[in-house]
């Protein structure tokens, strides 16, 4: 018998009785997937819009649905261009589609930040294959009920950084799935009104054609490595405008909220905290006013990174601990957790208060550290210089890949959206560099103001 | 004399000559110059192109707020996709981190390396440096996929050997 599902973003999402749907829906009831429904997609953003409590869970299953679609797409266009559809990789896609978020940690990439600053260069991508793969967990004996060898496929499918066939498009290109749920899910829940997508044309305008996958400079020797990929027709290429733009403005007014990214900044405090005490011994670890037993202690511990502590952890259990957290005997510790407890954030100063010429706002935001730098390094001020966002780079990460670039065709020939449209060449990368506060007092300070808040 | 995080970033684009084409060379030459003893104190990450810094983004803006580089773009021919051209503004009268000749030596023979070949040194290198990943190969294949191909994988590795960095260093 099907199953049935409703979602905000899609309506109602059948799992029909095909093998494929029916291995979705048994995965979908696993530990490890039940998990996502106590991690939310857009971490502490609720901090600042109310209504984005919406988790990987559903974003999940909206992905799986979205996927399903562009499978028939990718279907649609192969008979298009006379080839032959593959169905094999169309289920590795699907797959790896539903299980591509299994490995986020809590508060996602706040939580790899703690690791990083551990030392821990682990990133929730390699978290995700070791959380299908592992023997241990309920996922793979699944997927090796269904076919065998189906594990690695996805897991490999999930791992490589670039794509080499049209399936893979389906779970990394400028149209995948992630980003098509991603992108309609988080405008409705945060409420924001900025940037509608046009999916319906869109979708009716996506072609399969080969673009150069190598990153661009000048003066290329040899035959470039193309894969087949998404590209739109220029039909639609006002959509395809809009569909940027959607992107571009949540990242401004949402991903990048400055209060979100305090959140953020504090729990990583928080957890910063409690990762040096839980390496310690028994009575550091008793500062943190978590039993020893608790996940997060387990997990910090020596040797505690484990796929079964992983999986322990979300952004529930961190909630729910922030009570016990509040009164624990590490100074950091309870005054974080009571401060998250009761939204008492840090104060927010953004540099471009200091006028829009960028040099002048570099050389205040030098004032400022040499000015507080004892308070920087105990992180009662902290420093925030790890935003930035365009048309494509991510939080803190480097310029997007060539298959997650959005290409139109010219006639038969794909071309780089920015070359097409001069809306979109114009928007360039937005730096955002903000200064969070623990007194208002010294944020008064760092704008060249008296205690009493007169300019100095 | 002040060291200041720019200062890492001019003195690249210097010693490669005055000018340096594409973000992801800028960040592999730093990367690994890093590696061979230059201490720019940035923090690294893995990301699409490997090691990659935020603090070395961040030099970067401020080496052209300061007027020290400017940043040009240029697009690729055949699709039209963009890349970024840093040209030095203002010379280098006295190198204060690239002091050592051989590290300038470098920071030019990189300059002009393939950027897929740098990728994928600074790749393996960070694999088993900083994942401790011991079948490295296995996991750069797996990730690069065909990126290894067409002999760059090779080349790759022959730079590290000139280098003396590891994997390729250590396994003689």
């Amino acid at each position: 018998m099907s199953k049935r599902l409703r979602d905000p973003v899609h309506g109602l999402i059948v799992f029909d009785e095909t093998k494929i749907d029916m291995l979705a829906w048994k995965l979908i009831d696993t530990p490890e997937f039940q998990r996502l429904r106590r991690i939310r997609q857009l971490g502490v953003s609720e901090f600042t819009f109310p209504g984005a409590v919406h988790t990987r869970f559903t974003h999940s299953i909206g992905v799986f649905h979205t996927a399903r679609m562009l499978v028939e797409v990718v279907n649609r266009e192969m008979k298009r261009i006379d080839q032959e559809p593959a169905p094999e990789k169309a289920q590795v896609a699907l797959i790896a589609a539903l299980l591509h978020d299994l490995g986020h940690g809590p508060f996602s990439h706040t939580f790899e930040g703690v690791q990083a600053s551990r030392g821990v260069k682990k990133r929730h991508e390699k978290w995700t294959a070791d959380i299908i793969r592992s023997p241990l967990g309920q996922v793979s004996p699944l997927l090796e009920e269904y076919r065998a060898g189906f594990t690695e496929e996805v897991a490999t499918l999930l791992e490589k950084e670039d794509p080499e066939d049209i399936y893979h498009a389906v779970v990394s290109s400028s149209f995948d799935a992630d980003r098509l749920d991603y992108l309609r899910r988080d405008r409705l829940m945060t409420g924001t009104g900025a940037g509608a997508i046009d999916f319906d044309w869109l979708k009716d305008n996506i072609r399969v054609a080969e673009i150069e996958i190598d990153a661009p400079e000048e003066d290329e020797a040899g035959e470039p490595r193309k894969v087949p990929t998404f590209c739109l027709t220029e039909k639609a290429l006002p959509a395809a405008e809009q569909f940027l733009l959607a992107r571009f403005t949540l990242s401004d007014q949402v991903y990048f909220h400055k209060a979100t990214r305090c959140v953020e900044h504090m729990i990583g405090k928080m957890l910063r905290a409690i990762a040096h005490l839980a390496a310690g011994n028994r009575a550091d670890r008793r500062k943190t006013g978590l039993t020893e037993d608790h996940p997060l202690l387990r997990f910090f511990a020596l040797s505690g990174d484990t796929v079964e502590n992983y999986l322990a952890l979300d952004d529930a259990l961190v909630f729910g601990s922030l009570a016990a957290l509040s009164k624990a005997e590490d100074a950091i510790v309870s005054d974080m957790a009571s401060r998250l407890q009761r939204r008492r954030l840090y104060k927010t100063l953004d540099i471009t208060e200091f006028g829009a010429d960028q040099g002048t706002q570099r050389q205040k935001l030098k004032r400022i550290k040499t000015q507080f730098d004892e308070q920087i390094k105990a992180e009662t001020v902290m420093i925030d210089d790890k935003g930035s966002f365009g048309i494509y780079s991510e939080i803190g990460g480097e310029s997007e890949r060539m298959h997650k670039k959005l290409h139109i065709l010219e006639g038969e020939i794909p071309v780089e959206i920015s070359k097409k449209s001069n809306l979109i060449s114009a928007l360039g990368t937005k730096q955002l560099t903000r200064v969070y506060f623990a007194e208002d007092e010294d944020r008064n300070r760092a704008r060249g103001r008296g205690n009493n808040g007169n300019r100095a | 004399m002040a060291i200041e995080p720019e200062d890492h970033v001019a003195e690249i684009v210097a010693a490669a000559g005055g000018k340096l084409v594409s973000r992801i060379r800028l960040q592999k030459i730093a990367y690994l110059l890093d590696q061979l003893g230059n201490q720019s104190d940035f923090d690294y990450v893995y990301y699409h192109y490997g090691p990659f810094s935020r603090d070395l983004e961040n030099a970067v803006l401020d080496a052209e707020a300061f007027g020290l580089i400017k940043e040009e773009e240029g697009r690729r021919a055949t699709d039209g996709a963009r890349y970024s051209i840093f040209k030095l503004h203002k010379n280098i009268e006295e190198y204060k981190v690239l002091k050592d000749s051989k590290l300038r030596d470098h920071a030019r023979q990189l300059a002009d390396e393939n950027v897929t070949v740098l990728e994928l040194a600074a790749t393996a290198h960070w694999l088993v440096t900083y994942e401790h990943i011991g079948d490295w190969e296995t996991e750069i294949r797996r990730r690069k996929g065909t990126k290894n191909d067409g002999g760059r994988l090779e080349k790759a590795k022959d730079l590290l050997r000139k280098l003396h960095l590891n994997p390729v260093a250590s396994a003689g």
